[in-house]
């Protein structure tokens, strides 16, 4: 059957740039035989989710956030793996699609219409890293404690290690004051 | 259904499934569930930060310590993406030996997955037996590695142990054991051979999760395969020496059709029987020659980036690196399977009674940290929600068995 067939990563990145406008595919490396490592421009990233999910990508796998140094890249892996029945392609494409925003901006949109199962790991990016995905059915705390203090994403690289720490020993100390005085922690 | 009659219920973060916390907070309608609210980070250790810090080499003992169950699935994944940042695959023996430590844990963990869910379910005698046949695969990991939990047997270029032919002989006697033990789960548990109080009873028809709902939310491993989708790591990216065992053992990916709690089980119980498949064609077919590439005194990773995953026993594992020149990696972003699971499992937790929550969500073998026992109820089948107070795993045990009038 030709429709259960194994998706050559090659084969992603050039629907991928016949689908989006010319110069939107900032960067496409093939890895391995199976990944297609693909980073595109912000204002393409929605047209480019949608394209991937045209093209059968029905599993995101996780999704990465890596503070560059000039911005925050935020990778999502999806996966062409069944088809919408369960059926098997006989083989899995990984697309790693990327785009990166800019520290003072740094918000996207949701993809949770589209891909539902990203809703938890979007909620891990905006509390480790600080993006905001507009329009996420429930953009609120996922492994950060509520009483973290705002603005501080611990894996953006100006956070060093020692003042990670030293956050985390004033929220304990916060949740052990708290405890005492009878309220809820 | 009239409108505000549900009633929220906290469960966890310290709850009645496994030892491990997450707070799920349950809205309820008498005695079912009708929504289910996750809030996970209890025991969030920091860990990508942590790699951050250390390097190439300290990282192997820190990603073995991701996972105190599927440890070597996390070694396996890292030392799987060093080797692609490197560019340099480890010799064809070292991957085989991967493999078999593979199964093996994957053997161990099913066993003793099957143990805690007979358990949940209050069949303690079949708890015992599959825990005490859990030893001789507990004893065959201990015999290739010294350890009993973290193996430490995969590293950057290939296996820091070898397995040899005495070693081999003697993993050999045991999956015999197994193999024969594991058959007599499968009559227990799909066969049905053991009236009365049998599994199938208890599990059929619970905590059902429909194919597109688990491919939608994203569920993975032996949750994704018990809703009849054909997802296996193993046999899609073919990594490591699976690319030869796979098809040579000929065995192919397990799904179950019915999507309920019996086909999770069935699927575990059949996993073991191809785990045992696949070792025994692995050691049959061990290639000779080194098992591991000499490593460096000082690993340093030109900037690169690579992407890894592995089918760990619940369920894919990723691994994605960026290194910059240094010993360090740059970025080093783990998810492992559970988190995948979350949301299939409050799903599947929708329309089950209050009594299976524990069974249902140990259904997706969750493997979230340590310890968890009560379960905070509150009813949203009144006008006003009312907090029915913390319950304990005994107490829901005990009302599960009422419930079912003592036949269960």
């Amino acid at each position: 059957m030709s429709e259960l067939q194994r998706m050559p990563p090659e084969e992603v990145v050039e629907r991928l740039r016949v689908a989006l406008p010319e110069g939107a595919l900032e960067e496409a490396r093939i890895k391995e035989p199976i990944y297609a490592l693909v980073r595109v421009r912000r204002d393409a990233w929605r047209k480019a989710l949608e394209t991937a999910k045209e093209l059968g990508f029905f599993h995101v796998t996780t999704i990465s956030g890596i503070d560059t140094g000039d911005g925050i890249e935020v990778a999502y892996h999806l996966r062409r793996d069944v088809t919408m029945e369960g059926k098997s392609y006989g083989g899995a494409t990984h697309l790693r699609l990327s785009t990166k925003v800019p520290y003072d901006d740094a918000k996207l949109p949701t993809a949770t219409d589209l891909y539902p199962s990203a809703g938890l790991y979007e909620r891990e990016v905006q509390d480790l890293l600080g993006v905001r995905f507009e329009g996420h059915p429930e953009p609120e705390r996922l492994v950060l404690p509520e009483i973290w203090p705002e603005g501080m994403h611990p894996l953006l690289k100006r956070h060093s290690l020692e003042e990670v720490l030293e956050t985390i020993r004033k929220v304990e100390e916060e949740l052990a004051k708290r405890k005492r005085a009878g309220g809820a922690p | 259904m009239s409108a505000p009659t549900t009633m929220e219920v906290p469960v966890g973060p310290q709850h009645p499934a496994l030892k491990e916390p997450i707070r799920l907070t349950l809205y309820i309608d008498g005695e079912y569930v009708v929504r289910v609210k996750p809030r996970i980070g209890y025991v969030h250790r920091a860990i990508e930060k942590a790699f951050e810090q250390r390097n190439y080499i300290q990282n192997l003992y820190l990603a073995e310590r991701v996972c105190g169950i599927c440890s070597h699935s996390h070694i396996f994944c890292y030392s799987q993406c060093l080797d692609r940042l490197l560019e340099k695959p480890a010799p064809p023996r070292g991957e085989y030996i991967r493999l078999i430590v593979a199964e093996l844990e994957r053997i161990h963990s099913h066993l003793l997955w099957l143990g805690v869910a007979f358990h949940e379910i209050g069949f303690d005698t079949l708890w015992y037996y599959v825990w005490r046949d859990r030893e001789v695969v507990m004893d065959l990991l201990e015999l290739v590695s010294g350890n009993r939990v973290n193996y430490a047997m995969s590293t950057v270029g290939g296996a820091r142990r070898d397995i040899d032919n005495l070693k081999a002989d003697k993993i050999r006697k045991g999956m015999n054991v197994l193999e024969e033990r594991t058959k007599y789960y499968l009559d227990v548990c799909i066969k049905d051979i053991v009236s009365g109080t049998s599994v199938r009873r208890r599990t059929e028809g619970v905590a059902i999760l429909k194919t597109r709902d688990a491919i939608e939310l994203g569920a993975v491993g032996p949750t994704a395969r018990a809703s009849n989708v054909k997802r296996d790591i193993r046999a899609d990216d073919k990594y490591s020496a699976y690319a030869e065992c796979w098809e040579r053992s000929g065995v192919d990916v397990i799904v179950w059709e019915t999507c309920d709690l019996w086909a999770r089980v069935a699927v575990r119980v059949l996993e073991v029987i191809q785990s045992i498949q696949l070792i025994r064609d692995a050691l049959d077919h061990m290639p000779s020659g080194p098992y591991r590439h000499p490593l460096p005194p000082v690993l340093r990773i030109p900037e690169n980036e690579a992407i890894s995953m592995v089918e760990a026993p619940r369920g894919e594992l990723i691994h994605h690196i960026r290194s910059d020149g240094t010993d360090r990696p740059y970025r080093h972003k783990v998810r492992s399977p559970t988190l995948g699971n979350i949301l299939p499992v409050c799903k599947m937790l929708e329309g089950v009674y209050i009594a299976d929550v524990p069974i249902a969500f140990a259904g997706i073998d969750p493997c979230i940290s340590c310890t968890d026992r009560v379960l905070h109820l509150i009813d949203v089948g009144r006008r006003e929600p009312r907090d029915l107070g913390v319950f304990n795993i005994f107490e829901l045990r005990h009302w599960a068995r009422k419930r079912c009038g003592g036949s269960r």
